[in-house]
C-alpha cells in the first residue's frame, strides 16, 4: 500500500468508533453513592466528554492524541515514534500502581484507589477472604485480602489491608476501547523480579466482546491479573488467559468488573448464572440516555426515532416510575425496562423539566436490535 | 518432589500462578477481528519501521548445519567477520551461511567466547553490509526495536520491555530427582528418578543408585551434591561415582542445560514453545519482547534509526528475548579477532 494513501484511509480506519453511541447508551454510568470505592473515580464528566467529542481521543494532558492513533496502521518511523512517546508519557504512573500478588502462587494486579483496592484476575485473587501479599514495585510487601471474584469473567478484587495512601491509576469508562486501538500490557511475568522490574508489552486490540478483550500483547503465567492500559494511561482490561498463539491473548474488560462490582466488593464468588440472570433482556427498548437522579433517572439524550422520541421525552426529563414501580437507581430502571419485550406498552411517570409538572405517558417499546448493533456473546469457557 | 540438578529448592513453577491456556482461538481474520496485516507484527505495521528494518535485513545472515537453520549471524565489519550465538553451533557439523542476497557461503569459526555465548565467524568480504553500531546506553523501556526472524526474510518489531541487567548463571544439571524424605545417608545420596532428557539416565544410572562421589569430593548429603554439581556448567564432563548394591561404578556425565531437562515441567516454559538451551549466565543483557525463535538468535537488534544496539542472544520464554548490548558484543568481537590474529601468526 502506498504511503500516499495514508491520509485518505484515516476516514475508514477499521476502528469501531461508530459504536460509541451504543456503548454510552448501554453502559452509561454514574458515580454512585453506594460505596463504589474505585469506580467512583471515573468522573461522570468523562462520559459526557465522550458524548460531545465522540471521535476524538484525548491524551492524559487533555491534548488530542497524535493522528497515528486514527490510522489503520502506522506508516513511518515517525508514526511509531509517536506511539512510543505516548506510551512513555503514561508508563511511569501505570507502573507505580502495578503490583505483584503473592498467595498460593504469584500473579499481578493494579491499585485503583488511594485506600488500596486492587483489580486482578479471579484466578489470582482466589477464594474470598484469602490472606495474600501485595508486592509494590520497590519490593515492599503489604498485607492484603481477597474480596470477591467472578468465576464467569475471571475478574477479581483484592484489598490492601495496611492503611496508607497508595499510588493508583484510573479505570477507563466501560467500553471505551475498540478494535485496532493501541494499548499496552504490564505485569510481573514469572513472578516478582526487582532487578528486572515490571515488564512492558505494546500491542493492539484484535477484538472486544462484553467480557473479553483480545490483544496481540504477549502474556505468560504471572502476568495474570496485570493491567491493560489505553494510550491515556487508563485501565481498560485485566490479563486473564493466553491462547496457543503467542500474539493472541485475553483480558477481562472493565465492563465485566463493573457488572459484578458490588457482589465482588461484598466478597461473593459470582458464577455465570449470577452474572447473566439479572441482565436477561426481553428486548424492549425505550431509547433514552440517562444518569441517576434523586427521584429516578434523568434523561440526558434521546435516540432518534426511538419510542422515547415519539413520546416527546426530552433531555432533562426525569423518569420516576415504570408501571407504577418507583425507579430506585439506574440499575432498577434497566431491570424494569428489561422485563418487557418489543411491542409491550409501559406507563411512565415523567417529571417534565421544561413544561413543569408530572405527566403519565404510555409508551410502546421498540425492538432493541433495530437500534443497536447486535451484541456478541462473551467468550466464556474457551 | 523434583529437584533441580540435585538442589532442593522448590520448583519455580510451584510458585507461579499459571494463566489459563485457551485452546480454541477464534478463526484468524474473522470479520470482527483486526486483520492480521494491521496487528503489531502484521505486514503494514512492520513496514512502518522503514529503513531501520532494511538495515537489519542487510546485516543479517542465516547459519545452517545439516541443512537446518540453527542461528542468525550479524555482519560486523567490511572484512567479513560475523558474530553469532556460540551454543547453537554443534562443534562437529559443518557450517554454511546464506547472505542477505541469497548467496551460499562456507563460514569458518575463528573463535568462541563461552562467557558471553558468542562465536566469531569469517566469510569473504563484501557479502553483507556491516552494522552501524548504536548506543545501547540510550535505550529505555518502551523504545521500539526490530530484528529478523530465523529465516531472515521477515522483520519483527516490539519494544525494550524491561530493565537491562545481569542474568545469573545457571549451572549444568545431572537430571536426577532426589527423594526429599530421604534422610541424609552417610553412604551417599539416593537417586529417586530422572527428568526428561536426563544425561545421568542416558549414561546408565538407575533409580536407587547412591551417588557417593563427584570428581574428588565425597558426597554425604543432598546439599553436598548440589554444591558439587553447581560448580559446573552445562556441557561440562563430570566424574561421578555411584554405589549400586555392593558395587561402586564410575561414570562420566556431560551435564545438560537446566532448560533441556526441567523446562518441560515448568508451566511457563511449556507455554513458551521452543526457547534457547542457554538463556542464562550473561553479564549484561537488554530485554525485549520480539517473539523470535531460538534459531533467530545471533542476529542484530536494531533501533528505530536502524542502528544495531544489540545482538540477540537468548529466547528465554513466551514474553522474553535477551540481547547482548552492542558495546559488549563489539568488545568481545575485538578480543576474538585479536586472539585469532595471534593464533594465525
Amino acid at each position: 500500500m502506498s504511503k500516499g494513501k495514508a491520509t485518505l484511509r484515516v476516514n475508514h480506519a477499521p476502528k469501531d468508533r461508530d459504536f460509541h453511541s451504543f456503548s454510552l447508551l448501554a453502559f452509561i454510568f454514574s458515580a454512585s453513592s453506594l460505596g463504589m470505592q474505585s469506580l467512583q473515580r471515573i468522573p461522570l464528566t468523562a462520559c459526557l466528554l465522550l458524548t460531545t467529542l465522540c471521535c476524538t481521543n484525548l491524551a492524559a494532558n487533555g491534548q488530542p492524541l497524535h493522528a497515528v492513533f486514527e490510522k489503520d496502521a502506522p506508516q513511518s518511523p515517525a508514526d511509531l515514534l509517536e506511539i512510543q512517546k505516548q506510551v512513555s508519557s503514561v508508563l511511569d504512573k501505570a507502573k507505580q500502581a502495578t503490583v505483584c500478588i503473592v498467595g498460593n502462587g504469584s500473579g499481578s494486579g493494579v491499585i485503583v484507589s488511594e485506600d488500596g483496592l486492587v483489580l486482578t484476575a479471579g484466578h489470582v485473587s482466589g477464594d474470598p477472604g484469602t490472606k495474600v501479599h501485595v508486592v509494590m514495585p520497590d519490593g515492599t510487601k503489604l498485607e492484603a485480602e481477597s474480596l470477591g471474584r467472578s468465576a464467569a469473567a475471571d475478574s477479581g478484587l483484592v484489598r490492601i489491608t495496611e492503611k496508607k495512601k497508595h499510588p493508583f491509576v484510573d479505570i477507563a469508562p466501560p467500553a471505551t476501547v475498540f478494535r485496532g486501538d493501541w494499548i499496552f500490557a504490564i505485569g510481573h511475568p514469572g513472578g516478582f523480579d526487582k532487578e528486572r522490574g515490571i515488564v512492558l508489552r505494546v500491542g493492539r486490540v484484535i477484538h472486544r466482546s462484553t467480557d473479553t478483550i483480545q490483544t496481540d500483547c504477549k502474556l505468560i503465567g504471572g502476568d495474570s491479573g496485570g493491567p491493560l492500559f489505553d494510550m491515556q494511561g487508563r485501565i481498560v482490561g485485566i490479563h486473564s488467559r493466553v491462547s496457543k498463539k503467542n500474539e493472541q491473548n485475553y483480558h477481562v474488560t472493565v465492563r465485566a468488573f463493573k457488572r459484578d462490582w458490588y457482589r465482588m466488593l461484598a466478597g461473593q464468588v459470582v458464577t455465570i448464572d449470577d452474572s447473566y440472570a439479572k441482565v436477561q433482556r426481553k428486548g424492549g427498548f425505550l431509547g433514552v440516555k440517562r444518569i441517576s437522579h434523586s427521584r429516578g433517572v434523568q434523561v440526558t439524550g434521546v435516540v432518534q426515532n426511538s419510542p422515547a422520541a415519539h413520546s416527546k421525552i426530552r433531555a432533562g426529563d426525569v423518569i420516576s416510575h415504570i408501571n407504577g414501580k418507583k425507579i430506585e437507581s439506574l440499575n432498577s430502571f434497566r431491570t424494569l425496562i428489561n422485563e418487557h419485550g418489543p411491542g409491550d406498552k409501559v406507563l411512565l411517570d415523567i417529571i417534565k423539566r421544561w413544561e413543569g409538572g408530572t405527566k403519565k405517558v404510555e409508551v410502546t417499546l421498540g425492538n432493541r436490535n433495530d437500534f443497536l448493533p447486535a451484541r456478541k456473546p462473551a467468550n466464556f469457557g474457551k | 518432589m523434583i529437584t533441580k540438578g540435585g538442589t532442593l529448592k522448590p520448583l519455580i513453577l510451584a510458585g507461579v500462578i499459571g494463566i489459563c491456556v485457551v485452546h480454541s482461538s477464534p478463526a484468524q481474520n474473522s470479520p470482527d477481528e483486526l486483520p492480521s496485516n494491521l496487528r503489531l507484527n502484521g505486514a503494514e505495521t512492520v513496514r512502518a519501521f522503514g529503513a531501520g528494518g532494511e538495515a537489519a535485513r542487510l546485516s543479517t545472515l542465516t547459519i545452517l548445519q545439516d541443512g537446518k537453520n540453527v542461528a542468525l549471524a550479524t555482519a560486523i565489519d567490511p572484512e567479513g567477520h560475523l558474530l553469532t550465538k556460540s551454543s547453537e553451533l554443534e562443534p562437529d557439523a559443518p557450517l554454511s551461511a546464506v547472505s542477505p542476497s541469497g548467496e551460499k557461503l562456507q563460514p569458518i569459526i575463528l573463535g568462541r567466547d563461552p562467557a558471553n555465548d558468542l562465536a566469531l565467524l569469517k566469510i569473504p568480504p563484501g557479502k553483507a553490509v556491516p552494522v552501524d553500531w548504536g548506543n545501547p546506553d540510550l535505550l529505555i523501556q518502551g523504545n521500539w526495536v526490530a530484528a529478523m526472524t530465523y529465516t531472515a526474510d521477515s522483520l519483527m518489531i516490539g519494544v525494550i520491555s524491561a530493565t537491562r541487567r545481569e542474568i545469573k548463571r545457571r549451572p549444568g544439571v545431572l537430571g536426577v530427582t532426589l527423594d526429599p524424605n530421604d534422610d541424609p545417608d552417610e553412604l551417599g545420596v539416593a537417586i529417586d528418578g530422572f527428568g526428561p532428557n536426563s544425561p545421568a539416565q542416558k549414561k546408565g544410572m538407575q533409580s536407587g543408585d547412591l551417588i557417593i562421589r563427584v570428581q574428588d569430593k565425597d558426597i554425604k548429603s543432598r546439599r553436598e551434591l548440589a554444591d558439587a554439581i553447581s560448580q559446573f556448567d552445562p556441557m561440562d564432563d563430570v566424574d561421578i561415582k555411584i554405589l549400586r548394591g555392593e558395587e561402586g561404578i564410575p561414570f562420566t556425565v556431560t551435564l545438560n542445560y537446566k532448560s533441556n531437562v526441567f523446562d518441560m515441567l515448568d508451566r511457563n516454559q511449556r507455554m513458551s514453545g521452543k526457547t534457547s538451551r542457554r538463556k542464562a549466565g550473561f553479564s549484561d543483557v537488554l530485554q525485549h519482547e520480539l517473539p523470535l525463535t531460538p534459531q533467530a538468535m545471533g542476529g542484530p537488534l536494531v533501533n528505530l534509526q536502524g542502528q544495531t544496539i544489540g545482538i540477540n542472544i537468548a529466547r528465554a520464554d513466551r514474553v522474553t528475548t535477551f540481547a547482548l548490548p552492542a558495546t559488549l558484543a563489539n568488545r568481545v568481537a575485538g578480543q576474538l579477532k585479536s586472539a585469532a590474529d595471534k593464533a594465525s601468526q
